[in-house]
C-alpha cells in the first residue's frame, strides 16, 4: 500500500485584499496540505444546509423563562432570538445535568412544540451546555457537534423527542443573549 | 539486575527465574523476598520468548499480604477501601485490575475509588471546572470563569474531552472538529518534550478568537481513500487526510515548523497512567526519548500522544494556555507570539488567569476519574486474548502495570491496573510521520495508546475514530495502519482466518 502523496488538484484561490494572500502549502502525513478560503459553516460533519438557512434569516425575539411558569414556547423550524437571565436567579425543573461553574453565568428555559415524535436538532450560535427535560426527566443526546469558526450555527445536539411539549434549559450562557434552532434532523445523517 | 534462567526443552519450558523484573524487583524491595516464578515460556513464530507466569514462590518474606488495593468489585459503584497499616506490597501477578468502574451517567462520571469527603469536594469542582464554559477577559461577574483568549481553540476542557472521553474525530471531508488540533513545532529544537513554536504561530494553530483578535487560521480536512486487502481476499480501505490550513492571518507558516495534527485523547485513568512505576529495568528504553529529557533520571514523558508531557499537571497547564488561552503558574504565558500584536494587547484576566485552588481542582479530577467498563461482556474470556499476545499487540499494549497509589487515608499502597499500554514510544512508520511544512518526516514515534475503555467508547460513540489525527475510522483500521516496529504484529493480524479475526475485534470491545 503506497500512502505517498501527489498533488491534489485544489481549485485555485481568490483571497480578499484584506486576507492577502494568505497561503500555505503543507506536506504532512504523506499528504499534501493546501491552502483553500473554505466555509467553515460547510462541509462538516452534518449537513447543516436547513439550519445555515434558518441562521441567515432575522430571529423572532423573545424571553426565555426565569422558570417553568414563564418560559415560552418555541416552534421548529424557526429561528429565536433568546433573552436569558443571570443563572443565580432562574430556577430550573431538573439542575443541569453537567455542573460546571455559574459565575456571572446566564440561563433560561422554553418550552419546544414538537410537532411529531423523531429525532430533532437543537442548534445554538453559541457553546454552552443544554439539556432537554420531558416528563421530568432528562432526554439525553444522541449526538452533538459544531465547528470552530461558525456561528451559524456554533454547536448542533440531536435529540430523539417526544412528540408535544418539552422544555428546553439552557445554562452556563457567556452572553445574554443567544439564537437557536428547533429542526427536525435528516433521517439518514444526523 | 541479574537472572538465571535454566530453559529446558524448546517448544514448552519451564523457566526458574530469580526474578529480577521489574514487578518482582518492587516487590522484592519492600518484602525483603527473593521471589522465585514459574511459569511457561514458548516461542513465537518470529523466535519470540514468550513467558507466562503461572506462580510465584516468594522465600524469606515474613508475610505475604492480600492485595492492598487491588480490590473488589462489589454491587456499589465504588470499589472497598481497603485498611492499610504496613508499607504496601507489590500485589500478585493475578491480582484484579483496577480503576474500571461501570458509567451510569457519563456526564457524571465516577471515580475509581471511593474518595473521602475531602477528595471529593475536589473531585466535584474539579469536574465542574473541567465542565466549564470559560469567558473573556473583562465579562461582568464572570468571576473563576474569566479569561479565556485571546486566542484559543476551545472554551472548556470538556468541549474537546467531552466527559473525560476521546475527542470526537472528524466524520469527513470539511472544517476539522475542535477536538483535532494543530500544534506546530519549531525543527530542530534543543528541547524535544517542549519544543519552540513557529515563530509567528506559536505552538498551536488557533482557530477561534475574541472579538477584535483574528483567529489564526482554519483547519480544513480531506480525506483520499486507499484500498487493500487481506489474504483471504476481504476488503478494507484507509482514509488518508490531506490537510489544508487555510485563512492564515499572519502568512505562511516557517518552512521548518513541524505540523501535527492531534486529536484529544481520552482522560480516563490518567491519574492512575501517572501512578504507573517509573522503572526501567529490563524494559527496551523509549526509543531516544528519555535520553533527551531534560528531567530527573528515570522520569520520563507519558502523556500526549507521543509522551511529551512528564504528568498530568503539565500536560494539563499546556492545554490550558495553547488551546484554552488559560495561563496557569506553571505556564503563566499562553500562545501569543511576538508577531501577534492584537493578541499580546488583549485584555487579560491577571496573572495566572487559572487560579492555583482552580487548577489543582483540575487535576484532583483528573487523577480520580476512573476508566469507563466496558458494557460488553465477553463469551470467551481467554481465547481472544491469547490471540492479543500471540499477534504480538502486547509487546506494547501491555496488559498490566504496576501502580503505587495513596488511599483515602492517605496511605500508600500498591495495585495493578489494566491499560493495555507500556507508555513507551515505538516508531510506527512513516506513513503516520508527522511532516514539515517543507515536507521531512519527522518522529514517527508514539506512545503506546492505552486500549482500556474501548468497549465504552464503542458502545457511545456513531462514528468512533482513532490514532493521533482521528483517520482510523475503526480499530480494525487503527491495526492496519501499524508499522514499523508493529510491522510483523500488523501482518500476523492480516493473515489471521476472518472469523478468528472478526473475534479478536469483537475482544477488543470487551475493554
Amino acid at each position: 500500500m503506497t500512502l505517498r502523496s501527489r498533488a491534489l488538484p485544489w481549485p485555485a484561490v481568490r483571497l480578499s485584499i484584506r486576507q492577502s494572500v494568505l497561503l500555505s502549502v503543507l506536506l504532512l502525513n504523506g499528504a499534501t496540505v493546501a491552502a483553500a478560503a473554505d466555509d467553515p459553516c460547510t462541509g462538516g460533519k452534518w449537513d447543516i444546509t436547513q439550519e445555515h438557512a434558518l441562521f441567515s434569516k432575522a430571529p423572532e425575539a423573545i424571553s426565555a423563562g426565569h422558570d417553568l411558569a414563564s418560559a415560552p414556547i418555541m416552534k421548529a423550524q424557526k429561528m429565536y432570538e433568546l433573552a436569558l437571565s443571570p443563572q443565580s436567579g432562574v430556577t430550573f425543573i431538573l439542575p443541569p445535568a453537567k455542573k460546571m461553574l455559574a459565575d456571572g453565568a446566564f440561563a433560561g428555559l422554553v418550552h419546544m412544540q414538537v410537532p411529531a415524535a423523531g429525532a430533532y436538532r437543537v442548534s445554538l450560535d453559541q457553546g454552552f451546555w443544554i439539556d432537554v427535560v420531558g416528563n421530568q426527566k432528562f432526554i439525553e443526546s444522541t449526538d452533538f457537534g459544531g465547528v470552530p469558526g461558525c456561528t451559524a450555527p456554533r454547536k448542533v445536539v440531536i435529540f430523539n423527542l417526544p412528540a408535544g411539549d418539552v422544555v428546553l434549559q439552557l445554562s452556563g450562557a457567556a452572553k445574554d443573549h443567544v439564537r437557536v434552532t428547533l429542526t427536525s434532523a435528516p433521517a439518514a445523517a444526523h | 539486575m541479574f537472572a538465571l534462567r535454566l530453559l529446558r526443552r524448546r517448544r514448552l519450558r519451564i523457566k526458574y527465574e530469580v526474578g529480577w523484573g521489574a514487578r518482582d524487583q518492587l516487590f522484592a524491595w519492600r518484602t525483603g523476598a527473593i521471589v522465585l516464578s514459574l511459569g511457561a515460556a514458548s516461542v513465537t513464530a518470529r523466535g519470540r520468548l514468550l513467558f507466562w507466569r503461572v506462580g510465584m514462590l516468594f522465600l524469606g518474606a515474613a508475610w505475604v499480604t492480600a492485595p492492598a488495593f487491588g480490590v473488589i468489585h462489589d454491587d456499589s459503584t465504588s470499589i472497598s477501601r481497603p485498611s492499610i497499616t504496613r508499607t504496601p506490597a507489590a500485589p500478585p501477578a493475578d491480582t484484579t485490575p483496577i480503576g474500571t468502574q461501570p458509567f451510569t451517567d457519563h456526564r457524571n462520571p465516577p471515580s475509581y475509588r471511593k474518595l473521602s469527603d475531602a477528595e471529593f469536594a475536589r473531585y466535584d469542582l474539579g469536574m465542574a471546572v473541567f465542565n466549564t464554559q470559560f469567558v473573556p477577559a473583562g465579562t461582568p461577574n464572570a468571576g473563576r470563569r474569566a479569561g479565556v483568549g485571546p486566542l484559543f481553540n476551545s472554551s472548556s476542557c470538556d468541549s474537546c474531552h467531552n466527559n473525560g472521553a476521546h475527542g470526537r474525530g472528524p466524520t469527513g471531508d470539511g472544517p476539522a472538529p475542535s477536538p483535532l488540533v494543530i500544534q506546530l513545532a519549531a525543527t530542530p529544537t534543543k528541547n524535544p518534550t517542549d519544543p519552540e513554536g513557529d515563530p509567528v504561530y506559536g505552538r498551536v494553530l488557533n482557530t477561534v478568537a475574541l472579538d477584535g483578535v483574528p483567529p489564526e487560521g482554519v483547519l480544513m480536512i480531506r480525506y483520499e481513500e486507499t484500498p487493500g486487502h487481506y489474504p483471504d481476499g476481504s476488503a478494507w480501505s484507509l482514509r488518508v487526510p490531506r490537510y489544508s490550513l487555510t485563512n492564515l492571518r499572519y502568512g505562511p507558516l516557517s518552512p521548518r515548523t513541524l505540523v501535527k495534527p492531534r486529536l484529544a485523547p481520552a482522560l480516563f485513568g490518567v491519574g492512575l497512567l501517572d501512578a504507573a512505576e517509573r522503572d526501567t529495568a529490563g524494559r527496551d528504553a523509549p526509543t531516544g526519548h528519555a535520553a533527551a529529557l531534560g528531567t530527573a533520571a528515570g522520569d520520563q514523558g507519558r502523556f500526549g500522544w507521543q509522551a511529551t508531557a512528564l504528568s498530568v499537571q503539565d500536560q494539563t497547564a499546556r492545554a490550558f494556555a495553547r488551546e484554552m488561552g488559560l495561563t496557569s503558574t506553571d505556564m503563566p504565558n499562553d500562545d501569543c507570539t511576538h508577531a501577534e500584536t492584537a493578541c499580546l494587547q488583549a485584555p487579560s484576566n491577571g496573572s495566572p488567569e487559572v487560579s492555583a485552588d482552580i487548577f489543582s481542582a483540575v487535576l484532583s479530577f483528573q487523577r480520580y476519574l476512573a476508566v469507563p467498563a466496558s458494557p460488553t461482556p465477553h463469551p470467551i474470556p481467554d481465547q481472544d486474548a491469547n490471540t492479543f499476545a500471540d499477534l504480538g499487540c502486547g509487546a506494547c499494549h501491555e496488559p498490566r502495570l504496576p501502580v503505587t497509589l495513596t488511599d483515602a487515608d492517605g496511605k500508600e499502597v500498591s495495585a495493578v491496573i489494566a491499560p493495555y499500554t507500556d507508555l513507551r514510544l515505538h516508531d510506527l512508520g512513516n506513513r503516520l510521520a508527522d511532516e514539515t511544512v517543507a515536507g521531512k518526516k519527522v518522529s514517527s514515534k508514539w506512545r503506546t495508546a492505552p486500549l482500556w475503555g474501548l468497549g465504552y467508547r464503542m458502545s457511545l460513540e456513531h462514528f468512533p475514530t482513532f490514532l493521533h489525527d482521528g483517520r482510523a475510522r475503526s480499530a480494525e483500521e487503527a491495526i492496519l495502519w501499524h508499522d514499523g516496529e508493529a510491522a510483523s504484529a500488523r501482518t500476523r493480524f492480516e493473515q489471521l482466518p476472518a472469523p478468528q479475526r472478526k473475534a479478536f475485534l469483537r475482544w477488543l470491545d470487551t475493554l
